[in-house]
């Protein structure tokens, strides 16, 4: 028997070249450098395998869940190591107090208990993510030194602290009746499609489905396939691409670029973070409906937006969505008095901006975002029932506005190098004040025709985003969704074979300047 | 109840992964200048060691003259016909790194530290000039060159390197400036502001004549009133900050009416100067205690101009002399009168040569003509430079992103650093590991994660360069110390 394997790794050795296949162990384990992600090709084998076995149990019900719960914590592990007994914490103290909720009638039972499930989701957030921030917030108010805990900050814990959160309040508010099997719950929290990135899927909408027949029709695996293709497109052809040879190189370095690098960088940034973002969520959409599971979308074209409420009604829609169930309205939401109002809508746009991560930028982006929705607001209630508001030149004025105003945010969001004495002591903006004074005072228009030549992949690829980001694409999904399916065996493997050609390139040369 | 089409899933699935399995037998398929790369599903695990390739070609070897000396000198083993011999391991290794290994055995010491590997034997275009040179730094001025590309432009690396050379052996001022640069606006060590300038860049081949090419890679035609002004500043290299001497550099030869120039030093008029044109390269100095020196053009009459540079009249000087995507094919053909006029204008006791990512290109087969012309410019610059010590640095640690979604230091970088440990080896000069001491493969991953480098996995920041500037720095001061 030994012979037979041995003769057959013998025999793909020659076949592939210098494989060792010692190698795949180290590939299976855990490395903190490479976590497993949807657009690599370790990620591509190892579906492969996943989908065979998926599909012989189709089935039988519980070998699947298992086999499925199994996999997402494999999954998890490759990204974070032993941390996935953090999803099993928040998993089994949920579906307890879910349980416990339900039980229990007097209103100070279910709050504290719902309070509870608060405490040790939001405690493990808040101890991974933000130990280090409060404690140099602290330390920057009273001036006591503070010395930075080193804490690994498991990936994807915001989206399943989150994601379970939904669950205990729903149940708290008797949305939803508690699940009873603890090995469906455990199956939701920790689904990989959506686990380490998003989006953030509702227990309403995804328990139901759990106990269905497994069911994939022609169109969910048209779907399926055309989500895959267009995220990793955006994913690993635009974004990855054009972070790499321009937005980062003019972001780590703004005063090395003219105002017009500067300004071409934030509009690049704009698409990278959007097709990063938007395109994983794609890829675990696609995933999800190749499995037979419905997300709801997350993205829908928001640079489309002709308004900053617009733009978060199109943008990351199951974080906002999440914000406004379980923060604002929690908060009171528009019923008591306008001035609350707005008050609740900066505050979960602050607490929106911090839950991206633990620094001063995200807060002010968040706080930012917060101002402006509370200006749109007022601005709705004055120019209410006017007809100017309606007309198709003043949409077009309010979606560059928009839009623009979302690039300066991008850029708050993006420069990470703000301190809090710098900022409001010695006013230091840092790297977002370097780069808009480079646009406003440095711009070089004229250098534009040899930027262009320089970097006209770049430039195109960007515009393309922002072209394919414009035109309809609910033509181009339903007309692929008819093309015979081994078409998107050939489209996603040329895909592939793009990627594989873009992933870096050589030196792209800097701009000259001219004397 | 609608068709289910899960099995459908798993064929599709598998078929994509089986077609992209097979466009690995897809023939190597070139376009123009672009080669398009294979497609390997399974390149995480395939053990790409570099010794294996190169044995596989058979182009570039090392001199047999060159082979003999060194086995007969180390008693290394050499297996007949090949490429390649063992370390004490018993692991194979290519015939540079053993002989490599067996020098650093031989020269200074330390675990910590990559050394600066001398391979002249006796001759000179050793270490041996610039370690005399420096032991005598208080009574004279002792120079270094580094010539590099885009890795080391806006002063990256140089300007901690400087700092500490003058912290031990004195001097001060930032060394040699062309009259213009594109990184300008990224000097940390000098204010340096210019204008009226025609630049000519020997990359740019063809703005760029022969007749005046020079080691600087640059020269300028001046339009009259183009000026050049440097200022000290002491925010982050407090040596440097100090200068008693500038000079500025032109290209004589010419005929007809000589160009004039005013010296300004501290915003105050110091003197006008008449360029005469007798030697191939001219020079005129203002002397003091300089903040600033300012140099205006009255007349350019048809002078070529070079450059001008903050010193002092004793200590160390370092020039940072980088020009963006160059591989330093210009100092193959410069011309002996040239280069001695130059080594008389402003001698060097030290050049390190530092090109490698404009040359470690995808799709490069071989690096033959890198080669030839960096051995040639060697040669050139022992021939017309006898008291200069050489060192060549080799390539820099550089990623790209692998199939799997993580970055990797890229084949053909490691590939060129044995081309350029063999270059060291036929030219015996000084060799320095740049990619070792940087802490080898993977390190610019860690580096870009410490915010050390660039997210293009290829540059330097500021603190980057300051550790690699300190690094280098030590190598050199093992080589002192030890040579003492």
């Amino acid at each position: 028997m030994e012979n037979i394997w041995h003769n057959i790794l013998n025999y793909l050795n020659i076949q592939f070249g210098s494989l060792d296949w010692t190698l795949l162990l180290k590939q299976l384990a855990y490395d903190d450098k490479s976590p497993l992600i949807f657009s690599s090709g370790a990620f591509m084998c190892m579906f492969a395998i996943f989908i065979v076995i998926y599909t012989l149990l189709k089935n039988k019900s519980l070998p699947r869940t298992l086999f499925v719960l199994a996999f997402s914590y494999y999954f998890y592990y490759k990204s974070s190591g032993f941390y996935f007994f953090l999803i099993a914490i928040v998993t089994c103290s949920d579906y307890l107090i879910a349980q416990a909720i339900a039980r229990t009638t007097p209103r100070l039972g279910r709050k504290s208990l719902v309070a509870l499930s608060l405490f040790i989701d939001l405690g493990l957030l808040g101890y991974f993510k933000y130990t280090n921030f409060f404690g140099q917030l602290w330390s920057e108010i009273n001036g006591m030194p503070w010395h930075d805990i080193d804490i690994f900050l498991p990936v994807g814990i915001s989206f399943f602290t989150f994601q379970s959160l939904s669950y205990t309040i729903d149940v708290y508010r008797r949305k939803i009746q508690p699940v009873d099997s603890l090995l469906d719950y455990a199956f939701y929290v920790s689904f990989f499609p959506q686990l380490v990135a998003g989006p953030i899927v509702r227990a309403s909408d995804f328990l139901p489905q759990i106990h269905k027949p497994l069911l994939v029709t022609r169109t969910m695996l048209g779907h399926g396939f055309w989500f895959i293709i267009t995220g990793l497109f955006k994913k690993a052809v635009i974004s990855d691409y054009i972070s790499v040879n321009f937005v980062e190189r003019v972001f780590e370095n703004p005063t090395q670029f003219t105002g017009i690098e500067n300004l071409l960088g934030a509009y690049g940034y704009g698409m990278q973070i959007y097709c990063d973002f938007s395109g994983y969520s794609d890829m675990a959409i696609g995933l999800a409906l190749l499995m037979g599971f419905h997300f709801n979308i997350n993205f829908n074209n928001p640079y489309k937006a002709t308004s900053i409420t617009e733009f978060w009604r199109r943008w990351h829609i199951s974080l906002s969505t999440w914000l406004r169930d379980y923060l604002y309205i929690s908060l009171g939401g528009n019923r008591k008095g306008r001035l609350r109002q707005y008050f609740n809508l900066f505050v979960t746009m602050l607490l929106g901006g911090l839950w991206h991560g633990a620094s001063l930028n995200f807060i002010l982006w968040g706080g930012g975002h917060g101002i402006a929705l509370v200006v749109h607001k007022m601005w709705m209630s004055i120019t209410r029932g006017r007809s100017f508001v309606e007309s198709k030149p003043w949409r077009l004025v309010m979606a560059l506005l928009t839009f623009h105003l979302v690039i300066l945010l991008w850029l708050v969001f993006r420069n990470a190098d703000l301190t809090w004495t710098g900022l409001f002591l010695q006013g230091d903006c840092g790297n977002t004040g370097v780069m808009l004074s480079q646009i406003f005072t440095n711009f070089h228009l004229e250098l534009l025709p040899s930027i262009i030549a320089a970097y006209w992949q770049v430039l195109a690829l960007i515009a393309l985003g922002y072209i394919l980001h414009m035109i309809p694409s609910q033509w181009c999904k339903s007309t692929f969704v008819k093309l015979p399916a081994f078409l998107y065996v050939i489209i996603l493997a040329f895909l592939i074979v793009i990627i594989i050609q873009v992933k870096t390139s050589d030196i792209q040369p800097f701009i000259y300047f001219q004397f | 109840m609608e068709k289910n089409y899960l099995n459908s899933v798993v064929w599709l699935v598998l078929a994509t992964v089986l077609v992209l399995l097979g466009l690995f037998w897809l023939p190597d398929i070139d376009v123009g200048e672009w080669t398009m790369r294979k497609v390997d599903l399974l390149a995480d695990l395939r053990n790409d060691s570099v010794a294996m390739t190169l044995n596989q070609q058979q182009s570039d070897t090392i001199d047999e003259a060159t082979r003999k000396r060194i086995s007969a000198m180390q008693g290394i083993p050499v297996l007949e016909g090949s490429r390649l011999t063992h370390d004490a391991h018993g692991n194979t290794i290519t015939l540079e790194d053993s002989i490599i290994n067996a020098m650093m055995q031989l020269g200074p010491h330390s675990d910590s530290i990559t050394p600066i590997v001398d391979m002249s034997g006796d001759e000179h275009g050793g270490m041996d000039a610039f370690y005399r040179a420096l032991a005598h730094c208080k009574s004279r001025q002792v120079r270094i060159a580094v010539l590099g590309d885009s890795f080391i432009e806006g002063d990256i690396l140089t300007s901690m390197l400087r700092e500490l050379l003058q912290q031990r052996f004195g001097g001060g001022g930032c060394g040699f400036m062309p009259m213009a640069t594109i990184a300008s606006q990224v000097q940390l060590t000098v204010k340096h502001t210019f204008g009226g300038w025609i630049q000519h860049r020997a990359v740019d081949r063809n703005n760029y004549s022969s007749d005046y090419n020079n080691i600087t890679g640059n020269y300028f035609n001046a339009t009259t009133g183009a000026w050049v002004s440097l200022k000290t500043t002491s925010n982050h290299y407090q040596h440097t900050a100090s200068c008693t001497k500038s000079s500025l550099y032109y290209l004589g030869g010419g005929s007809g009416v000589p160009a004039t120039v005013t010296a300004y030093v501290n915003d105050e008029r110091y003197k006008q100067f008449t360029l005469a044109s007798t030697a191939p390269v001219g020079r005129v100095d203002v002397t003091g205690n300089i903040n600033q020196v300012k140099w205006v053009v009255d007349n350019p009459a048809s002078t070529i101009f070079l450059g001008t540079s903050m010193d002092c009249g004793h200590g160390v000087t370092v020039d940072n002399l980088a020009m963006r995507s160059s591989r330093g094919n210009h100092l193959a053909t410069i011309s002996p009168e040239m280069l001695a006029g130059l080594d008389k204008a402003r001698h060097y006791d030290l050049i390190i040569i530092m090109y490698g990512l404009n040359i470690a290109t995808d799709g490069r087969n071989n690096f033959n003509s890198y080669c030839k012309n960096t051995e040639t410019a060697i040669a050139l610059i022992k021939q017309q430079m006898p008291t200069t010590s050489i060192v060549l640095a080799s390539c820099s640690d550089r990623a790209e992103r692998n199939a799997s979604g993580g970055f990797k230091t890229k084949k053909i970088v490691k590939e060129l650093i044995q081309a350029q440990k063999r270059v060291a080896i036929n030219s015996r000069i000084a060799f320095w590991n740049l990619y070792d001491a940087m802490g080898g493969e993977g390190s610019i991953v860690e580096m870009v994660n410490n915010h050390e480098a660039s997210r293009d996995y290829t540059h330097l920041s500021v603190k980057g360069g300051d550790r690699i500037g300190r690094l280098l720095y030590k190598a050199i001061m093992l080589g002192y110390d030890n040579h003492n």
